[in-house]
């Protein structure tokens, strides 16, 4: 977050790529995409390209993570070396590390783990193109990957981020807004009885508590999309004619 | 009042009120509320709301025949795998041999397949086989493949009308396990040839009599004729005569 | 579910080679379904996904300028690396690259690098001080078998639509990368007496030995690697290689048609 204003990211409330404050980029979602695994999701979301697969349950390797009483839930977000413009080493760094633990947590709070004592549940999250906002496109394809693996869940979860540029609250922030803007909020929302619940959370910058609230607003209404389209993968899944 | 309609719902959905119906298979009262957990078709049976699941591993039940695949043998007991989290134990008691200590793999060996059942199934996940009823036994020809449970009740058919025409056309044998894996036994032609079709069964999802009709026109296709069609041959044949 | 193949599976498997017949029904000669997808990844200068049957890789290159190395002051870099993604079997982990990754980066950058299909001399920003180096990094994200022709596949056609960022590093307008060879893998395994090419998972899983062969489009050797316990018979290796040079030119077409 430099909040360097070189850029003019928005102006007479349009940002750089046209949108409007509380616009999401295009979003397409499908789900079973690959053979092997268990479930699985593929995101475009802007120019983000994502990629999650889940096994499990399965067994726990190695044995001594396993829980008697319930499943856990193994979480590994990756980023493709050629996913960002300046190729990116293979293998975990540590913003991997943090987001791979922040995602997993999100899930452990979601999925019903006490139905698969001493096994574990992995998800698998493949960043091939970045663009601003990979955490949150992951979780939202996990959470279609872990649906098509069958696994049970409390709810779908919706993954998305809320920042400011220019001073003013904007929804989705893409990779310029994110390099130059003034703030990133990136949430991970579920459904229930009583309203939405938030299961992942982190921000950076400046932003008031009333600016914080509006993001939330903006957030809220994405994510009645964003599940939308969830729920058409997986129904587009479903009634598969090969 | 019991119902099934075809409407998918998904992990999270409000299905109804506790009290007012209660929370079957898939689904769990939160708050309340009676909320779907998975994704699958509802179904109202005796007040109990159920998702049918339409993806997923193997949930055992008592008394499901299943298919399994032994992955470790131990000096009495075996390991085996039958499409869940964890492999399953099975005792030396529950087999039709006398076991004596360490000589378990002269009975059942290692990449052996077997056809067993389910004794009982615990919340923790333990779950018992046994291969003691006839017919159960191990399966020494044929193939094994692996599908997923969902494609169970579509490969069997209502009223076992698909696995009838699949058995009688190809004259294979053949025997769905409920947690997907399934065996078959035939001419290598044959079995290539079935192979295919029950793929195609399970990786479509068509409504039964769509599926039917597919299927008898894939069996055509690949040269076989099916049992009523046999039949009205043979009458041709009779009446010509 | 466990990878173990089961004993009655893999007798079939073998009966069915004595036979010369397939699980899938295909010839002993004759490969799965191929496609290819070229330029999907946007973030990367040149980019191609390949799907061999249910084999599915991605190849993703990236170009930065660096110093050359000290006997080839003239010449750009390439490097090669694969990554075998946990999602694409249960039977890959995690963690550092495995024998099996490393093998399969270094035999596909053979191919690309023994048949010149790069001229590295076109790479060179100042002779002895800057030159382009070409990062090939490969993605498998479904197994089904056959690895080193779907990976091979992937990053010749993700080089044969590479552009170099000139401009970037002051060096002129972008261009296309030169490309003069289109080295092209064929791999066959035995089983039994039994030998067939592109094997799917069930035919690798049981395989005693395994034969990647690369040619070029004017009929040479390229580079060569058995893999798998077994053995080949002299004849074998060389009924090999005359397919290899057969396929290899129908893949080649395939490669190039995109």
């Amino acid at each position: 977050m430099s909040g360097n204003i070189d850029k003019e990211l928005i102006k007479d409330g349009i940002r750089l790529d046209g949108r409007k404050p509380n616009e999401l980029r295009d979003i397409k979602i499908e789900a079973g995409v690959l053979n092997r695994a268990d479930g699985s999701a593929y995101v475009e979301w802007g120019y983000n390209k994502v990629l999650a697969a889940v096994y499990g349950p399965t067994e726990v390797h190695p044995k001594h993570l396993m829980e008697s009483n319930k499943a856990i839930i193994q979480c590994k977000y990756n980023m493709a070396a050629f996913s960002v413009s300046d190729r990116k080493r293979p293998g975990p760094d540590r913003r991997s590390v943090e987001i791979s633990k922040v995602i997993k947590e999100a899930i452990d709070h979601t999925v019903l783990t006490e139905k698969f004592p001493r096994a574990s549940i992995t998800v698998l999250i493949e960043i091939l193109q970045a663009n601003a906002g990979t955490r949150v496109a992951g979780l939202t394809a996990a959470s279609v990957a872990l649906a098509d693996a069958g696994i049970p869940m409390k709810g779908l979860i919706q993954g998305c981020a809320v920042g400011k540029v220019g001073d003013t609250v904007v929804l989705d922030l893409d990779k310029e807004e994110d390099n130059f803007g003034q703030a990133d909020l990136p949430v991970g929302m579920l459904n229930g009885p009583d309203g939405v619940e938030f299961v992942l959370m982190q921000m950076d910058g400046d932003m008031t508590p009333e600016e914080i609230n509006k993001g939330f607003s903006y957030l809220l209404e994405a994510r009645e999309v964003i599940e939308k389209l969830q729920r058409d993968a997986l129904e587009r899944k479903y009634s598969k004619k090969v | 009042m019991d119902s099934d309609d075809n409407e998918i719902v998904f992990p999270g959905d409000i299905l109804g009120y506790d009290g007012e119906y209660r929370a079957g298979n898939g689904c769990k009262v939160i708050k309340g509320n009676i909320v779907s957990t998975i994704t699958g078709t509802k179904v109202i049976k005796s007040n109990y709301i159920n998702i049918i699941p339409i993806f997923g591993k193997y949930s055992p039940r008592t008394r499901d025949r299943v298919i399994g695949i032994v992955v470790d043998v131990g000096v009495s007991n075996w390991m085996v795998d039958i499409n869940m989290a964890n492999t399953v134990y099975m005792h030396p008691n529950d087999v039709p041999w006398k076991v004596d200590f360490g000589t378990a793999e002269r009975y059942i060996a290692l990449g052996d397949v077997i056809s067993a059942k389910v004794v009982s199934a615990e919340q923790n996940g333990k779950v018992m086989l046994t291969m003691k009823e006839p017919p159960l036994k191990v399966l020494r020809s044929g193939i094994c493949i692996k599908l997923s449970p969902v494609a169970v009740p579509k490969i069997i058919g209502k009223k076992a009308g698909m696995i009838h025409i699949l058995k009688s056309t190809t004259n294979c044998k053949l025997i769905v396990g409920q947690n997907g894996y399934v065996w078959m036994d035939g001419e290598d032609e044959d079995l290539l040839n079935l192979i295919k079709i029950i793929t195609f069964i399970s990786e479509n999802n068509l409504m039964q009599h769509e599926l039917e009709n597919s299927v008898k026109e894939k069996l055509h296709a690949l040269g076989y004729k099916t049992e009523d069609e046999k039949e009205k041959i043979e009458e041709e044949n009779t009446e010509e005569n | 579910m466990s990878d173990i193949v089961s004993n009655i599976n893999r007798d079939f498997v073998t009966r069915l080679a004595y036979e010369g017949k397939r699980i899938d029904g295909r010839k002993f000669d004759e490969f799965r379904s191929i496609s290819i997808e070229n330029g999907l990844i946007t973030s990367a200068e040149g980019s191609a996904r390949v799907k061999l049957g249910k084999t599915d890789v991605i190849a993703g290159i990236k170009i930065t300028a660096g110093e050359p190395f000290p006997d080839t002051p003239n010449s750009g870099i390439l490097t090669t690396n694969a990554e075998l993604l946990p999602m694409a079997s249960p039977s890959f982990e995690s963690g550092p690259p495995s024998p099996e990754s490393i093998e399969l980066a270094r035999v596909v950058d053979r191919g690309i690098r023994e048949s010149n299909m790069i001229d590295t001399k076109a790479l060179c920003i100042t002779p002895g001080q800057k030159v382009y180096v070409i990062f090939v990094d490969i993605h498998v994200i479904d197994y089904d078998g056959n690895l080193f022709d779907a990976a091979s596949m992937a990053a010749v056609s993700a080089l044969s639509n590479t552009v170099v960022p000139a401009s970037n590093y002051d060096a002129g307008e972008d261009f296309k990368l030169p490309v003069v060879e289109v080295p092209v893998s064929v791999t066959a395994v035995k089983i039994g007496d039994n030998i067939m090419v592109d094997p799917c998972l069930d035919e690798e899983s049981i395989a005693d030995a395994r034969l990647t062969v690369t040619t070029d489009s004017k009929g040479s050797v390229r580079a060569m690697q058995k893999g798998l316990a077994g053995s080949f018979t002299q004849e074998e290796v060389e009924n090999i290689i005359n397919t290899s040079l057969l396929l290899g030119q129908k893949n080649r077409k395939v490669i190039e048609g995109d």
